[in-house]
């Protein structure tokens, strides 16, 4: 490493508030003299994944305004196109999305349009089990136990047992943890709120009473495993409150989503040492009434990414995090009768950071051509997967499928 | 019976009746260990109640809290629409001993067992409905029970029964009939779940109810394990004729009460006993739970408890309940949420149950009992209190060896403020959080 790179320069101390990293266990001091290359820096490298539960409609997201057969499958929900925020080459964001269309072009924000997988799944739960575990298991022949393991949970380990280092990977939420975060049975950590991530508040005589109380060594193991498991949530709960910090940051939009990715912000600039985090936004099923809900939706989605990239840019962060968006599937290609859509297929990716590949990726749709009404996919979800796991977790890819190049360089 | 003990018995010989003597003491410990697995908690009264007679008698007992109750006020919260009413009524049924808290625990179990989750049935009608078929028909007939579970609504709904259509199949139901509810893995083909697809087509649900359309129904010839079926009976039949299937419910037995996760020759036994049995799960329960495997204190396999079983320890123990919403809203962030099980497979349990998020939950949770039981408590003298309290959270064990310590610490600070600390010290201990 000779000349330090443009991004090199933008790691170094300088933009960073003076003392911000101080007292983390994971962040070394000295770090404004030089950037630590190999291994450690790609350590640094933060994933987030943001889970669009319900089957998020892709066409009217991302939208084809110069095919007509759009128009003519969706009288009702194309009247979106009127507010819509172009893009390039005939594809636009819905209305609700104009800070994502900032991203966009500003170069941060990656589309991958068509992205599925074999033989679409359109039950909820199977084609999230199929994202989830990057498997397309409903494919698989051989009457094998039932794999549990999520593809950030596999990394996850994989990451913490050549470092080290936990936690991996931490949902912030209200809701159990998707399965994505799941590895051989142990239940990721989950937070919704910093306060609700504290043990109780006790007097110091009583904390020194329970560190007696955990370190006999008496009982059975299921004891022994219990009292390990009250010294690391203590542990844990105090690296989380360090890293937290005492400041919310601002410029985030203040609803629940929101929030969650504040606080996802100040984990990550504190030094949690987490490499993945994952949030879910729900509410994506509309097969009723679709357009009032999904511009909801849409609105909270855009202005809290967006709002997560400015606070990643103004703290120095932002070529250490890459953000991914996805859906368990899109929506059917023609409106229904209720004035929304049904569950379909191939749907939209976003990739959203300074790292990411911006534009449009993967193969364009055509409502022309599609399969059984839906649109086919053009780009496997795993190849998107691939790349993510092999050039920015650095971890074995699970699957087989070539990477699609999702990153620059 | 002589006095030579084989080293190694027989599955029989486990699950036979237990011998206070020969087989171990019937003591404390173990009369607690018997109500604790099977009521989810001891209360006090039950405990001196089992040690006054034989373990037969003790068992006899609990046996006689087989029956469901008849939960009427809830019903009228099902127009509400919010499930929370149902948890909530659930939680305080779980955590509160009663006439039917065999019955309560023995659904607790079925509906870890056949997990529908109202996450997507989205129904609050439909899931007290399947409630309270687990309620009905849990404790007897087994094949009863998978009968119903094989056309009730939520079910139907949960696991896609409702798509299954002669023109389009839908495998889902069928699958988890087999390596979920009734066989395990390994004991059946793809093609048997294909075919069993094919007879349990048909089946929707109008106006809450399951009905069966023959329009939708795959009539073509269909054979399952070699056997010609039509229909849902049929394919219940098959199951249940199938040698697995009395293995498997031993199994779910054996891991619920005993703590064993897997042993062929425990399970082939028990099965046979079900089956003898005429498949009643009191019957072989009651077996079961007087028996020199569940209660010989050297075959005792301590574990962790599930939330349930933590809040029902403190609710049968010492009497301290949460408000039955804020009891569901802790069951949920300590892992257990009822009703909304996360996965097909219900709740792994054991370690699983253990991360650090839970683990703050539960010392949340411990926080919250002990400032109801603040509220409620009277005076007394704290030295006394702390005995107590672990007699009746930890009946028959020793105290811990952290107990004189705490007990000092307890004494020496100022005894109003701290109570509620002491407390949850307590209630937050490892030693609590065993079943």
């Amino acid at each position: 490493m000779n000349q330090p790179t443009r991004r090199q320069v933008l790691r170094t101390g300088a933009l960073l508030p003076a003392g911000a990293l101080l007292g983390s266990p994971w962040i070394r001091t000295g770090r404004a003299a030089a950037w630590p290359s190999g291994a450690s820096d790609a350590d640094e490298r933060v994933l987030i994944v943001v889970q669009l539960t319900g089957g998020n409609d892709g066409l009217n997201t991302v939208l084809p305004v110069e095919q007509d057969g759009w128009y003519r499958a969706r009288p009702t929900l194309s009247s979106v196109a009127a507010g819509r925020h172009d893009l390039e080459d005939g594809w636009a964001l819905h209305p609700a999305m104009n800070a994502m269309a900032s991203l966009y072009h500003e170069g941060r924000l990656g589309i991958v349009q068509g992205v599925g997988y074999p033989v679409p799944d359109r039950s909820h739960f199977h084609s999230m089990a199929i994202w989830h575990t990057g498997r397309v298991t409903h494919l698989e022949t051989d009457n094998a136990a039932r794999q549990d393991n999520g593809w950030l949970g596999a990394a996850a380990a994989e990451w913490t047992a050549r470092t080290g280092r936990s936690p991996a990977a931490v949902h912030v939420g209200p809701q159990a943890p998707p399965a994505s975060l799941i590895h051989e049975n142990r239940p990721p950590v989950a937070l919704d709120t910093i306060a609700n991530f504290q043990l109780p508040k006790r007097s110091s005589r009583a904390w020194q009473a329970r560190e007696r109380m955990l370190a006999v060594n008496e009982g059975p193991d299921a004891l022994t495993f219990l009292r390990q498991g009250a010294r690391d949530a203590r542990s844990l709960s105090e690296r989380v409150s360090a890293a937290a910090g005492s400041t919310t940051p601002e410029g985030f939009p203040a609803n629940s989503f929101g929030r969650r990715l504040a606080l996802t912000s100040r984990l990550i600039r504190g030094g949690l040492g987490a490499r993945i985090y994952s949030l879910e936004v729900g509410g994506f099923d509309t097969h009723n009434d679709q357009l009032p809900l999904h511009e909801n939706l849409l609105r909270t989605v855009s202005n809290g990414l967006a709002a997560l990239d400015a606070d990643l840019q103004a703290s120095g962060w932002s070529d250490r995090v890459v953000t991914l968006v996805f859906s368990e599937f899109g929506r059917r290609v023609h409106e229904n009768l209720s004035r929304g859509t049904d569950h379909g297929a191939a749907g939209p990716v976003f990739l959203m950071g300074a790292p990411v590949r911006g534009g449009l990726l993967g193969q364009a749709p055509d409502i022309e051509q599609l399969e059984r009404g839906d649109l086919p996919f053009t780009t496997d979800f795993r190849s998107i997967y691939a790349d993510l796991q092999s050039r920015w977790l650095g971890v074995q890819p699970i699957s087989g499928v070539p990477s699609l190049r999702v990153l620059e360089g | 019976m002589d006095s030579f003990t084989p080293m190694r018995p027989t599955a029989n010989e486990l699950l036979d009746p237990f011998e206070p003597g020969p087989d171990g003491p019937w003591d404390r410990a173990t009369a607690a260990h018997l109500l604790r697995r099977a009521q989810l908690g001891v209360a006090p009264d039950a405990l001196e109640s089992a040690l006054a007679g034989t373990p037969a008698q003790a068992v006899e007992r609990v046996l006689e809290t087989s029956g469901p109750a008849d939960p009427t006020a809830v019903r009228r919260t099902l127009t509400t629409g919010e499930l929370h009413f149902v948890q909530a009524d659930w939680a305080a049924r779980l955590c509160t001993p009663s006439a039917h808290s065999l019955n309560e625990r023995l659904a607790l179990m079925w509906h870890g067992h056949f997990a529908t989750s109202d996450a997507k049935v989205d129904d609050v009608r439909l899931m007290f409905g399947q409630l309270e078929t687990l309620r009905t028909l849990g404790s007897g007939d087994f094949r009863e029970l998978l009968g119903a579970i094989a056309v009730d609504p939520a079910m139907l709904i949960w696991l896609d029964g409702v798509e299954n259509r002669a023109k389009a199949p839908n495998e889902n139901l069928a699958r988890e009939l087999f390596e979920l509810f009734g066989l395990g893995i390994g004991n059946y083909t793809e093609h048997d779940i294909q075919e069993a697809a094919r007879a349990l087509s048909g089946w929707t649900v109008r106006g809450r109810q399951a009905r069966f359309d023959p329009r939708r129904h795959d009539a073509g010839e269909k054979r399952v394990f070699g056997k010609s079926v039509s229909d849902v009976d049929d394919v219940v039949l098959a199951v249940i004729e199938h040698p697995a299937c009395s293995r498997w419910v031993a199994r779910r037995l054996l891991s619920t009460f005993v703590g064993i996760a897997e042993d062929a020759a425990l399970e082939a036994a028990l099965g046979d006993r079900l089956v003898s049995a005429d498949w009643r799960i009191d019957a072989v329960l009651g077996q079961l739970l007087g028996s020199r495997l569940m209660l010989s204190s050297e075959l005792r396999r301590p574990r962790v408890a599930s939330p349930v079983e933590y809040l029902a320890s403190v609710g049968f123990g010492l009497g301290v309940r949460l408000k039955p919403t804020e009891a569901v809203e802790h069951l949920a962030r300590m892992g257990q949420d009822l009703l909304r099980p996360p996965t097909v497979e219900g709740w792994k349990g054991g370690r699983t149950w253990i991360s650090p998020s839970s683990w703050i939950a539960r010392e949340r949770c411990a926080a919250a009992l002990a400032a109801r039981w603040e509220a409620s408590a009277t005076e007394r003298g704290l030295e006394g209190d702390l005995d107590a309290w672990l007699t009746a959270l930890m009946p028959g064990q020793g105290a811990p060896s952290w107990a004189d310590e705490l007990r000092a610490e307890a004494q020496s600070t100022n005894m109003e403020s701290a109570r509620g600390e002491w407390m949850t010290l307590l209630l937050a201990s490892p030693e609590i959080h065993l079943s």
